[in-house]
């Protein structure tokens, strides 16, 4: 019988660290059956070390494919001179030639890890002063993590956004018709849309996990868990966490980490012997900050001897859960004025005519209160920007009712303290709540300026690898040929391959041509190559705004030294630069 | 009592570390090989005398980039297995460093030693012979396995974790 294909082995096959494997789906251009089969046998002859007896039937069952399917695949790769496969007796011989190449991906990951070392100073300079590594940090450095990591990182991540996603769907609620029509509209379920609507974000879940071993100490998640194990992706976290500390060499104890995925984010707070990992679906403010700081220590401070002495005793740990629990229901439930307020409004509506009065008197009521406060908000930021140096805060204000609240961060508490004495002291303002945080701006923005510096230093880097490779390579054309033939296609293709890892290199194509002939004849078959090049180049996808088409000149081409080798040829070469070389 | 424990498998590429955990927590084997990327996790409940221990067992890649983040991996772990091919005595000799990898991370943290594939041999085994020839350190139980019957790989575990709970 025949069965569908297995699509689960396959990605198992492109999330394999089997350079080989991939390099051959890519050199033979191999359909995904194809190359679920070569990886098939790749594992079974021990990495294309040994030679296998077996037959198609097993082969078929192997890669989940139909006995005639199985044939097919083993002749294409057999013909495609990736193996040799022929037939003793009732069985097949297999055997995989040997790789004379170096592959692709070696040279990348070699690449990648030069690019590494020119940063890696830099990195533990900045790492050896004094910063505060808030999310900013993480933000920065992730992108310098090899794929590999960030692979691992959505692996684990993925089932777990997958079971929030389930979870989300359930929770429809039968009252809230108005946000079931919304929600049939936008797909996202009735009930989390309103909680989505009345609070600015929501803690989905709340990890406590061992620093050291990863295991779960508490959890607490808003509805009942589902079928992820919360051990395991405990134990990722852990993995993924270790890994970018090992890789950074961070030495900071109190480090704050965040993992964004999909529509939630990871937010992390460490302790000396536990890390508290937040599962947070939409906007956290700034406050929220403060509040995880706060919870985390203070689960610390209460919880010391215990989570010290901890040696896998689950029942001891008793004394953590009812905290986690709180924290989790703090911030995943409507506040209760606003549900009251909900039923009030319904009684008023029974009321009848009395009510139409009473609710042209709250809307003019509060179309004065929207006025009042607009009014009284563009007053205190006028009332601030005359008092306080612009670049000493970064606040919002937020205006209700006369009472102005104020989030964001300023450089010091005397800013702070300066700060809200000029709120107070506007006219019009009947309250102040001051939440402004007291955060190292300069900093956080000389850091900022450090990382980017480092960026651009990698990207000098890779620029001038990108250059040594491309300067290699000369696609030659036969006489009086514009088109692209086979041969030109392939390097076409090599010159594909290498630039597609640096998105942000432009290419200058430039052209050259042999002595003979005229001028004009010349010029026009260059241009013609140039063009083709240009073609092939976009047809794989480098966005046309990248590949510069160079006019053909003689005169240039002879005081290159680059091409001066190939002065008697014709053929095309690339230059790679930065955007703002022009 | 409920107990939980990290336990770390160590051992060369394609010793048997994720065939052993599988047979063990699956009780399945496949012939076929897939790299371990990373690390990968699976948990375990055991009873003891009475106690349920839950083994949290962290699966290491072999010979790739990972071995240079390895020792992160390893912290705090309550016990480790150390795992040998029978067939290739290149993996057995490779098991003391991992042994003295672990014992820095984990100062007397208990370990077990793993021969794997006897079913690739055609005769018996003197496994403390083997222990010797491989330079591993004596003092740690020495259990031969094969993933592929199944035969001893529960003992493995039973006996970690009798050493980790000290009974
Ligand atoms: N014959 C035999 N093969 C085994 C045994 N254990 C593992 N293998 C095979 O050895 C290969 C590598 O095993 P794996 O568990 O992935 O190794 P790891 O790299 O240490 O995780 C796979 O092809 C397994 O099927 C065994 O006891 N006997
Ligand atoms: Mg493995």
């Amino acid at each position: 019988m025949r069965k569908e294909i297995d699509i689960r082995a396959l990605k198992r096959i492109d999330e394999l660290d089997n350079p080989y494997l991939r390099h051959f789906v890519r050199r033979h251009n191999l359909d995904d059956r194809e190359a679920l089969a070569l990886g098939v046998l790749m594992e079974q002859t021990d990495h294309m070390r040994l030679a296998i007896r077996t037959s198609y039937s097993m082969i078929a069952r192997d890669v989940g494919v139909s006995t005639s399917e199985a044939y097919r695949l083993v002749q294409a790769l057999h013909r495609r001179r990736i193996l040799e496969s022929r037939t003793d007796g009732e069985l097949i011989r297999i055997a995989f030639y040997p790789i004379k190449e170096t592959v692709d991906e070696i040279r990348l990951a070699y690449k990648n890890a030069r690019r590494l070392d020119v940063v890696e100073g830099d990195l533990r300079t900045i790492k050896g002063r004094d910063y505060l590594p808030r999310a900013d940090l993480f933000d920065d450095i992730y992108p310098l993590m090899g794929s590999l990591i960030a692979r691992k990182m959505s692996e684990a991540l993925r089932s777990l956004a997958h079971y929030i996603d389930k979870r989300l769907e359930a929770a429809t609620s039968l009252r809230l018709w108005r946000y079931r029509v919304r929600s049939r509209i936008s797909g996202v379920p009735a009930g989390e849309l309103m909680l989505r609507d009345t609070l600015p974000f929501i803690v989905e879940e709340l990890f406590i996990i061992e620093k050291k071993s990863g295991i779960l100490m508490a959890h607490h998640s808003r509805k009942a868990e589902g079928e992820v194990d919360r051990d395991l992706v405990s134990g990722m976290l852990t993995a993924i966490r270790d890994f970018v500390k090992t890789s950074f060499k961070k030495k900071r104890e109190d480090e704050v980490d965040e993992i964004a995925y999909g529509e939630a984010r990871i937010l992390i707070r460490a302790e000396p012997y536990f890390y508290a990992a937040f599962v947070v679906t939409g906007n956290p403010d700034i406050e929220f900050n403060l509040e995880m700081d706060r919870f985390a220590l203070e689960l610390h401070r209460a919880n010391r001897s215990l989570v010290r002495s901890f040696n896998g005793d689950m029942d001891s740990l008793e004394p953590l859960r009812a905290p986690v629990r709180g924290f989790v229901e703090r911030f995943s439930t409507l506040p209760s004025e606003e549900r009251e307020g909900g039923a009030s409004l319904r009684s008023l509506k029974r009321a009848g005519a009395v009510v139409a009065v009473l609710l042209i008197c709250l809307l003019g009521l509060a179309i004065y209160h929207s006025w009042n406060d607009a009014r009284i908000r563009k007053l205190t930021i006028a009332r601030l920007a005359g008092t306080l140096p612009v670049h000493m805060y970064d606040v919002e204000l937020k205006v209700g009712r006369g009472v102005v609240t104020a989030t964001g961060m300023a450089s010091s508490e005397d800013i702070v303290r300066r700060l809200g004495d000029a709120l107070a002291s506007t006219p019009g303002v009947k309250g102040v709540d001051n939440r402004v945080l007291v955060v190292d701006i300069e900093r956080i923005s000389r850091f900022r300026g450090e990382m980017e510096t480092i960026r651009k230093r990698m990207d000098a880097v890779l620029l001038a690898q990108t250059r040594e490779e491309l300067e290699k390579i000369v696609i030659r054309f036969p006489i009086n040929v514009a088109e692209l033939g086979k041969e030109q296609d392939f390097l076409v293709k090599r010159i594909y391959e290498i630039i597609r890892h640096h998105p942000a290199a432009h290419l200058d194509v430039v052209a050259f041509a042999d002595k003979t002939g005229s001028f004009e004849i010349n010029k026009s078959l260059a241009e013609r190559r140039v063009a083709a090049v240009r073609a092939g180049l976009i047809a794989r996808g480098i966005e046309p705004s990248r590949v510069h088409p160079f006019p053909f000149d003689p005169a240039l081409i002879e005081s290159d030294p680059r091409m001066a080798a190939h002065l008697d040829e014709r053929g095309i070469m690339i230059f790679a630069r930065m955007a703002e070389e022009e | 009592m409920l107990i939980q424990k990290k336990i770390c498998l160590l051992g060369d590429f394609a010793v048997g570390k994720t065939s052993l955990i599988r047979r063990f927590v699956y009780n399945e084997f496949s012939e076929s090989y897939l790299t371990t990327i990373g690390v990968h996790i699976t948990k375990k409940e055991i009873l003891l005398g009475g106690d349920r221990l839950v083994l949290i067992i962290w699966d290491l890649a072999g010979n790739d980039g990972f071995q240079k983040t390895a020792a992160s991996y390893l912290a705090g772990a309550a016990g480790a297995i150390f795992v040998g091919d029978l067939s290739r005595s290149e993996t057995m000799s490779g098991i003391p460093s991992q042994m003295r990898m672990f014992e820095e991370s984990n100062p007397g943290s208990p370990g077990v030693i793993v021969f794997n594939k006897t079913d690739l041999l055609p005769g018996p085994v003197n496994p403390m012979q083997t222990s010797r020839e491989a330079g591993i350190p004596e003092g740690a139980p020495v259990f031969l396995t094969s993933c592929k019957t199944g035969e001893n790989v529960g003992s493995v575990f039973d006996s970690l974790a009798g050493l980790i709970l000290g009974r």
